[in-house]
């Protein structure tokens, strides 16, 4: 049984049965428009880097798909299927209060990454599954890394902005703040550095006025 | 109805003028080069101020028209460099007001959009506006062009442009780089990939590719390796904000759209997700008059026009920021 399930930009999903259990096969397929270099060394980079960084995100406590088996060359990885709905799709179905609460759920999460040293590189809604109220699995950690530098947090934050101003922009503000207000109660006292920095990022882009903080 | 439009941001002094279909009637525009170095702001004013008379005058010719034929005064309030925005709003109300017809203050990269949407036919597609100072990929949504990928420090053409002036290359430098791109022998070497979620950034890049021509590497194979690096990034946030946005239509404006190579890798891209895809004729990816004209008539048309008191000019105006009363 080999079902494709979803078809991204990056991978193509499958869903497999693995020795009884349902799994999800994520293939990055050969980009035929950059060098085969280039593109050799980005799928090979980033299959190693979402195995590791999948394992590392569940040591710090954040739900993520257990990974049964990596392969390099083939830029492939096996890992349990999370059943749930994308927060992508959530967001408009829910009413103001869960939403906050969700994404205060969201916050303490991607805090308690950054405290055990975890970016997740492409914090957008299509990469939140939420499995059941209280538990939000992370998946897609081909551009994650580890660092101590407050910058990359930033920029973790700085992206998922970004997804709620563009995705989400009738109720980008509720879920930013309430996201905010999750993010400090775990970070704990560095939080205002990561939100300073969010502002500096910002502040470096090409033609930046009074944007709403 | 004829619109006249004045683009007035950079480096170009463009004056266009359309009719009440969007045909261009005259595009006429006057380039400042700087002799050496990046783009000086009050000298380019200068020389936009001089050449104002001669670039209007080419413009009405070109047209066929007499100024009072003309139904609207539509100019580029921003963003872009202060001293030469205000020589741009300044012809436009001079001309608005003696001839007495609604002035229209348009953002230079609406403007952009709007005329890449008109000439590739586009719906609303996602669009990748790249230029010596934006980068960005965007698309519509509730009246406003939202931005879903951009760089966190420099924009393409001006990494491209400042790649060239440390190489010696001159003005504009986009061009020779993909002319010597192209007699590469040697092949790839390796370089910075930044591509974070959607946003980009091109500054390592730029760095690590200076360091490749100071080590003595053949400047056509940097030129290679640059553009290869910077147009997958391209391309890649390309097919992510494609597959997130679930558009049917990629346009490419800017100046950078006059890269054929950029514009083939596009086209994969479309190709792979099944997507559409076109691209600014390369006579107007650069600034241009005409396209403040055309936008100028969608504003003018959706029954919008700019006071005096709000004409100032808008230096930092964002994109995202503005208003497109003529599409829903």
């Amino acid at each position: 049984m080999s079902k494709l399930v979803a078809k991204g930009a990056e991978a193509s999903l499958y869903l497999e049965d693995y020795y009884g259990h349902p799994v999800i096969r994520k293939h990055r397929r050969p980009k035929p428009y950059r060098l085969p270099q280039i593109d050799a060394k980005l799928r090979t980079d980033r299959t190693i880097r979402e195995a590791r960084l999948l394992a590392s995100a569940r040591h710090a406590g954040v739900a993520t798909p257990i990974v049964y088996q990596i392969d390099v060359e083939n830029a492939t990885i096996i890992m349990e299927y999370i059943e749930g709905q994308r927060v992508k799709e959530l967001i408009p179905e829910l009413t103001k209060t869960k939403r906050q609460s969700l994404f205060k759920e969201i916050g303490k999460a991607v805090a308690l990454l950054h405290q055990h040293e975890v970016t997740h590189g492409d914090l957008t809604t299509s990469n939140m599954i939420q499995s059941s109220p209280k538990v939000i699995y992370f998946i897609d950690f081909g551009l994650a890394g580890i660092t101590q530098n407050i910058e990359d947090f930033g920029t973790d934050l700085h992206l998922l902005r970004r997804a709620l101003l563009s995705t989400h922009y009738p109720h980008w503000e509720d879920c930013y703040s309430a996201f905010k207000e999750g993010y400090r109660t775990t970070f704990g006292k560095r939080t205002t550095d990561v939100f300073r920095k969010v502002d500096a990022i910002e502040s470096r882009g090409r033609y930046i006025t009074e944007r709403i903080r | 109805m004829v619109i006249l439009g004045i683009e007035c941001t950079a480096h170009t002094l463009g004056i266009g003028i359309v009719n009440s279909e969007g045909k261009v009637l005259a595009d006429s525009k006057a380039v400042y080069t700087p002799k050496e170095g990046g783009i000086h702001p009050r000298e380019a004013a200068e020389n936009h101020q001089k050449a104002a008379i001669t670039v209007l005058q080419a413009a009405i010719n070109e047209a066929n028209i007499t100024l009072d034929q003309l139904r609207g005064v539509a100019f580029s309030q921003g963003p872009g460099l202060p001293p030469a925005l205000r020589v741009g709003a300044v012809i436009a109300r001079s001309l608005a007001k003696s001839l007495n017809i609604p002035l229209l203050g348009i953002n230079h990269c609406v403007a952009h959009i709007e005329q890449a949407r008109f000439f590739c036919q586009a719906k609303i597609p996602l669009v990748i506006y790249l230029s010596g100072g934006n980068t960005q990929i965007t698309t519509l949504a509730a009246h406003r062009y939202r931005i879903f990928g951009e760089t966190l420090d420099i924009a393409l053409g001006n990494m491209l442009d400042m790649f060239a002036r440390a190489a010696n290359l001159a003005h504009p430098g986009g061009p020779k780089v993909e002319q010597l791109a192209k007699q590469a022998e040697n092949g790839y070497h390796p370089l910075p990939y930044t591509v974070k979620g959607m946003d980009l950034a091109f500054s390592g890049l730029l760095t690590a590719a200076k360091q490749l021509l100071k080590k003595g590497t053949a400047l056509e194979d940097v030129c290679y390796s640059l553009q290869e690096t910077a147009f997958s990034m391209i391309a890649e946030v390309t097919e992510r904000a494609l597959a997130h946005t679930q558009r049917e239509e990629i346009i490419l404006t800017g100046g950078v759209a006059a890269n054929s190579r950029l514009k083939e890798m596009l086209q994969i891209v479309a190709n792979e997700q099944s997507a559409h895809f076109a691209s600014v004729p390369v006579k107007y990816a650069g600034d241009n008059g005409a396209m403040i004209a055309y936008n100028g008539l969608l504003l003018l048309n959706s029954g919008n026009k700019t006071s005096l008191n709000e004409s100032g000019i808008q230096s930092k105006w964002r994109l995202d920021q503005v208003d497109i009363h003529w599409e829903s």
